[in-house]
């Protein structure tokens, strides 16, 4: 039913509004379009390699409303939510992703360093970065 | 070298040695303690700062480390576009009032981040003192350095503040802290645990070090000239006290020897043994003088009597040459000190006697002088001994006569006295007769015969004469009787006086011949002729021009006595008609 109501979402979503927000990587990145699930499992840190490439996913740091819209739109989960999780993973040996504390920075990091997988407005893309998801 | 200086020196030495050998081990020992304690000292001090120090850089690298394991330090990726590394260091540096700066450099060697703003996008230069690894949150991967850039000299400040000790702190080849000491020093050395390339070094300037045992030794020095000076003053005191007794001994010596005064005494009030040999040497002193007075004494005792002995000699060979002119008995009498050589007289009864040649100047006109001196001398020695064989005392040759008298100096009795003298006439007449046949069968055609007169009677006896010329002789009336008896006795015959026939009729025979006057008498004497030998042998002899009487009385018997008185007559007849 969950899954139901997402796909519809899904589908209701560009026709509602256009979308903001993308999902990057760098350019020369050989990671390809991923869809929100992937996404889900890279950010919650069930899935690390895409292919060869080790992959580092980097969250804003703090209330940001860029990264709330991320969590709400791409990994479904509130604030608390996540809270709960990383405490519980925590003890699992999971670890969150790395942060940055503003969104340039969060650019330049995916430019810097391999296989880092961020998300940032879309009015903030360009060459140096590959947009393999949008929300 | 003196004595006293040797004394000196001897006390010095004996002094001094043990103090400067014992001043010399203990300074020494002193000195290495000292060392010693001082080596220990800047060991522990050595090795508080090094804990310090490592101390201070350990929490300066567990900061780090600290810094490093931040999630931020994941914004080196992104250039710390947010400055969130450059707020960290620059509130570290603040709370560590570090005197440097940290900065994160990327794998390439940019600073991308500084507690210096300064340096962020240029490349870090210089060494850093302290540097940790940076690693990204989701990766093993290095991502860069942290690095602190400091001041070594500002590590100076754990060190400790002392004069005396030169700090320095050496890394890499370069010194921080105090400049190299010159001069010899104490050094010791230690490494950092934390930094093994950091090492400590600790000095410590010996003369520093030791000012305090040099000062000591200055104290020491100026108390060894001190004691010296004092040691010296006494030992010269010493030295005095004792030698002062044994110069006075030895110029006292000195002076005795000098002076030969020995009755100088040494003054020494002591009771020890120098005193003991200052007496000692006064007891010598005093032995040696009354020595020297004994010796003195007998020495002239000596002179005195090798003088009196050559008196004596002197007077002995005198004497033997007087005796010769003298009688032994007057000789001894003289001599053994029983009469004293001056002029006096003493009456004696004395038996003299008279003797002479008869016909003696008659004869002697036909002979030689040498042949009458010979013969004299020979009647004479013959007559003189026999006179001294019977301790007649000879008065004197007058020519042919000799003069004997008995009864002094040595008296045997008068009888006997007399006795001894008719004894000698007796022998004197013997020995005539005897030298007459010698004298004979020499060729003396007319040899001698003697007369012979006795007298016993008082004389006085002595020395006549000056105190220049004396002689000892005897004089009186009995001296001239018995000359004049002498006179009347026939050749070859003895007569005596009556005095002395009263004295030996008991042993000689004695024939009265004739009563006689003497001239310059007035009362006669009568005669007597003294038998000669034995009556048996008794010759008569009586030789003249123109007759040769010869008989033996003793052996005329009655009828040829009165025929020879006959004949007699008959010459007195003849010679009367």
């Amino acid at each position: 039913m969950r899954i139901l109501i997402l796909v519809l979402s899904l589908l209701m979503l560009p026709a509602a509004t256009a979308a903001e927000y993308a999902v990057v990587v760098a350019s020369n990145s050989t990671i390809g379009a991923l869809d929100s699930a992937r996404l889900r499992d890279i950010f919650l840190r069930h899935r690390n390699f895409e292919g060869e490439v080790r992959l580092v996913p980097v969250n804003l740091l703090g209330e940001d409303s860029t990264r709330t819209h991320f969590e709400t739109s791409v990994l479904n989960m509130n604030r608390d939510e996540l809270n709960r999780y990383w405490i519980t993973g925590h003890f699992q040996g999971l670890k969150p992703p790395a942060t940055q504390a503003s969104l340039q920075s969060v650019k330049a990091f995916i430019a810097h360093v391999e296989g880092a997988i961020g998300y940032l407005p879309l009015a903030m893309v360009d060459d140096s970065l590959k947009v393999i998801h949008e929300f | 070298m003196s004595f006293k200086t040797k004394t000196i020196v001897l006390l010095i030495l004996l002094s001094l040695v043990p103090y400067v050998v014992t001043m010399g081990i203990l300074g020494s020992a002193y000195r290495h303690d000292m060392e010693s304690q001082l080596m220990a000292n800047m060991n522990y001090q050595l090795g508080i700062t090094i804990d310090r120090l490592d101390q201070s850089l350990l929490t300066l690298q567990n900061d780090m480390n600290f810094m490093a394991s931040l999630d931020i330090m994941n914004d080196v990726l992104s250039g710390d576009i947010d400055k969130r590394i450059v707020n960290v260091l620059q509130q570290k540096k603040t709370d560590l009032a570090l005197a440097g700066d940290f900065a994160v450099v990327d794998t390439k060697g940019t600073v991308i981040a500084s507690s210096d703003v300064n340096s962020i996008g240029t490349a870090f230069t210089g060494t850093p003192l302290l540097r940790v690894a940076l690693h990204s949150t989701f990766g093993d991967a290095a991502i860069g350095e942290l690095l602190v850039r400091y001041d070594m000299d500002n590590l100076t400040r754990y060190f400790a503040n002392d004069e005396h000790l030169a700090w320095s702190l050496l890394v890499g080849g370069e010194r921080f802290g105090a400049a190299p000491t010159t001069a010899a020093a104490l050094t010791i050395e230690g490494h950092l645990h934390s930094q093994p390339g950091m090492t400590v070094r600790l000095e410590q300037d010996r003369s520093l070090a030791f000012a305090a045992l040099d000062k000591l030794t200055r104290s020491f020095l100026f108390a060894l000239a001190i004691g010296t000076a004092l040691i010296a003053t006494i030992a010269f005191m010493v030295a005095n006290y004792i030698l002062h007794p044994i110069l006075l001994l030895a110029s006292t010596a000195r002076a005795i020897t000098e002076t030969q005064d020995y009755s100088k005494r040494v003054q020494v009030a002591r009771g020890d043994e120098i005193g003991k040999l200052a007496a000692a040497f006064n007891s010598m002193i005093g032995g040696m003088q009354d020595m020297i007075v004994r010796v003195k004494e007998e020495g002239e005792n000596k002179l005195k009597l090798a003088q009196e002995k050559n008196r004596a000699e002197m007077l002995q060979s005198l004497s033997n040459k007087l005796a010769k002119y003298l009688s032994p008995q007057i000789y001894q009498s003289i001599f053994s000190g029983e009469k004293d050589v001056t002029l006096g007289s003493s009456r004696k009864k004395l038996t003299i006697f008279f003797s002479d040649i008869v016909n003696f100047t008659g004869t002697t006109d036909q002979m030689e002088s040498e042949d009458l001196t010979q013969l004299l001398n020979h009647y004479l020695r013959e007559m003189t001994d026999i006179a001294l064989s019977h301790g007649a005392t000879i008065d004197k040759y007058i020519g042919d006569a000799i003069m004997i008298f008995f009864g002094d100096p040595h008296s045997r009795g008068v009888a006997d006295d007399a006795r001894y003298c008719v004894e000698m006439a007796l022998a004197m007449q013997r020995k005539v007769r005897e030298l007459q046949e010698l004298w004979r069968a020499t060729g003396y055609t007319k040899p001698f015969s003697i007369r012979i007169g006795i007298h016993t009677g008082y004389c006085t006896v002595g020395n006549f004469g000056t105190e220049n010329r004396m002689d000892y002789t005897i004089v009186g009336s009995s001296v001239n009787l018995a000359s004049r008896i002498q006179t009347s006795a026939a050749p070859g015959t003895i007569l005596i006086s009556e005095d002395t026939c009263l004295l030996v009729r008991d042993r000689f025979t004695c024939l009265p011949v004739a009563s006689v006057t003497p001239k310059g008498f007035i009362q006669p004497v009568l005669l007597y002729q003294v038998m000669q030998d034995d009556l048996s042998s008794q010759f008569v002899n009586v030789e003249q021009t123109g007759f040769h009487l010869q008989y033996q009385p003793g052996l005329l018997t009655p009828e040829s006595r009165e025929l020879l008185l006959q004949e007699l007559e008959k010459l007195r007849g003849g010679h009367n008609s």
